[in-house]
């Protein structure tokens, strides 16, 4: 089952003939592009890279609040997955694979980052919590209001309505039932928009 | 804002300098999927063969590709998140036979969940890969002289993220006895056979000491790896061993790899038995303490129920600030169950028991490519 995930930029450059101006990467399904680059295929790892790293690197921020530690998250996530790519499931979806490792990454970040020690680097002093939307087009009010979210919830809200993993899914990743994980989004949608609310007074 | 205004918010977010980043990514992949490698079964053309492939390359690569690596002392080309600010150092530069380019980084690291451990460590870094494979080696000698015993601390094989058995690798180690003076790495071949490999011996003293805030000298060793010597030391009887030297040449210890070491103080994981024997407390790791041993399988791994869960998760902390990029494990080796081939983890956190853990490969390569979703 392919999902379908929002926010996906296929970029429009074309990368092996820019004579016909034709992006031969949108012409190939995430499968296929797999498959080529676990093949060795240079241009197919490319092609999933610009296919997916909106999407992952947008997700990582959205969790963690930084975008240059997103940056670093969504880069690692990616090159990991391609390093992966010779044991991976062909019959699973590229996509929410890169995505999953990206949120994963930075859930694992932002909990290393609560524990670090004063000498620590002054970025990595921040608190977790805190959501620096400098840099990014993302409403500050919006981003105060999910800095009251915890982590998980962050990373709940972020897989589900930026990634589109279906609840069921989310259920068995977290252990609860869809119900629960439905329960669990429309409080943390509840509390963004009574933060959103205070926030404008 | 309603939900639904929220919501397009979010999946509308732009970055700054994402563009630049994802060509520099997507560059980066490009090259890691199109790197040369080697056929998987170069072990059978034997032993010696093997060796003499093994031997003859790491000297030879590391000199023709230093050019365009940093340098002893200098500071380390990917960033060194976590570090001590201004500690890091780059011990050595070179490439592994199969062309990989590295750097080993000294560097102070905070060890330990509450991150209170300070102490000196040492990684490899793969910079094609840009980042860290697993392992890291420590020890806070440096500044208070304690030095370890025995008076080699091996650290198992450094590894590039994905590699497996067939792929080269970097075996390293600290020699902080201020009695070991040289450290030669051997290869014991099945036969009982020891030969040399080019092995570097590096200390951390002078200015890189003084950047470290510590007063004593620290060495560890290091040597590459073919991945055919690699395959070679993984069969039965052969293995890789460190050989610690003083001034006038007198051996003063010699250690296997620490993945060996726990293969010799667990047989019941060298033994093949079943696997719930390897149950229970077993076994002293990497001489930090008593280790609990578990098999499992990625399911029971993520359950909140199993008995290593927990373990696990607080190992995730730790390495998450320690030398090694989250998730990845301290020390991975393959070893036979029952004609099932497995793989064993070892994970240690400073100041406390170490933990072992046993995964079928496929549910590692599952764990190790990040998509353990606890």
């Amino acid at each position: 089952m392919i999902k379908s995930v929002a926010g996906v930029v296929v970029e429009a450059r074309s990368l092996r003939n820019p004579i016909i101006g034709q992006d031969l990467g949108a012409t190939r399904s995430d499968a296929e592009l797999v498959g080529a680059a676990s093949s060795g295929s240079a241009e197919a790892a490319e092609m999933l890279v610009r296919r997916h790293w909106e999407t992952a690197n947008r997700a990582a921020f959205l969790v963690i609040g930084d975008r240059h530690l997103a940056e670093d998250i969504a880069q690692e996530a990616m090159l990991k997955a391609l390093g992966a790519l010779r044991s991976f499931d062909t019959t699973r979806p590229f996509g929410p694979w890169v995505y999953s490792i990206a949120v994963n990454g930075a859930i694992d970040r932002a909990r290393a980052n609560r524990v670090r020690p004063p000498l620590a680097s002054e970025a990595e002093q921040r608190s977790s919590d805190a959501f620096d939307s400098s840099g990014t087009d993302l409403d500050p009010k919006l981003a105060a209001a999910l800095e009251t979210l915890d982590l998980s919830d962050r990373a709940l809200v972020v897989k589900r309505y930026v990634l589109d993993f279906r609840a069921e899914e989310l259920a068995e990743e977290l252990d609860l039932t869809a119900e629960g994980v439905r329960t669990r989004l429309h409080r943390a949608m509840k509390r963004l928009r009574e933060a959103m609310e205070d926030v404008h007074g | 804002m309603d939900e639904q205004a929220i919501i397009n918010a979010l999946r509308a977010v732009q970055l700054e300098g994402s563009a630049s980043a994802c060509d520099r990514v997507a560059s980066a992949g490009a090259r890691l999927v199109s790197r040369p490698r080697r056929r998987r079964r170069n072990v059978l053309v034997g032993a010696a063969a093997a060796l003499a492939l093994a031997l003859t390359p790491p000297v030879q690569s590391l000199a023709e590709n230093v050019a365009h690596l940093v340098g002893f002392g200098e500071n380390p080309t990917l960033p060194q998140s976590g570090a001590v600010s201004g500690s890091a150092s780059v011990l050595q530069s070179g490439s592994t036979p199969d062309g990989e380019p590295y750097e080993i980084v000294a560097k102070v690291d905070h060890l330990g969940r509450q991150g209170g451990n300070e102490m000196l460590c040492f990684q490899v870094d793969w910079l094609e890969l840009q980042g860290k494979g697993a392992g890291g080696a420590c020890t806070s000698s440096y500044r208070d002289g304690s030095a370890n015993d025995p008076p080699l601390e091996t650290s198992g094989l450094f590894t590039r993220p994905g590699d497996d058995v067939a792929d080269g690798a970097i075996f390293m180690g600290i020699a902080d006895d201020p009695r070991v003076t040289d450290v030669e790495v051997h290869a014991v071949t099945r036969d009982g056979a020891e030969v040399a490999v080019p092995t570097s011996f590096l200390t951390v003293s002078g200015d890189l000491l003084k950047r470290t805030g510590g007063s004593f000298p620290v060495s560890i060793f290091a040597a590459t790896i073919d991945g055919a010597l690699r395959q070679e030391a993984d069969q039965p009887g052969a293995k890789l061993i460190a050989v610690g030297y003083d001034a006038e040449g007198q051996e003063v210890d010699r250690q296997p790899t620490l993945q060996e070491q726990t293969l010799g103080r667990s047989p019941a994981i060298g033994l093949g038995s079943a696997l719930e024997s390897v149950h229970g407390q077993l076994k002293t790791v990497g001489g930090l303490g008593l280790a609990t041993v578990h098999k499992a399988a990625l399911d029971q791994v993520k359950s909140d129920d199993w008995a290593g869960a927990s373990a696990l998760e607080a190992a995730k902390y730790a390495i998450g600030q320690g030398p090694q990029g989250a998730p990845v494990m301290p020390n991975v080796y393959l070893a036979r169950m029952q004609d099932d081939l497995v793989y064993v983890v070892e994970l240690m956190i400073a100041g406390t028991n170490s933990e072992v853990f046993v995964l079928s490969a496929d549910d590692l390569r599952e764990l190790y490519a990040g998509t353990w979703t606890r």
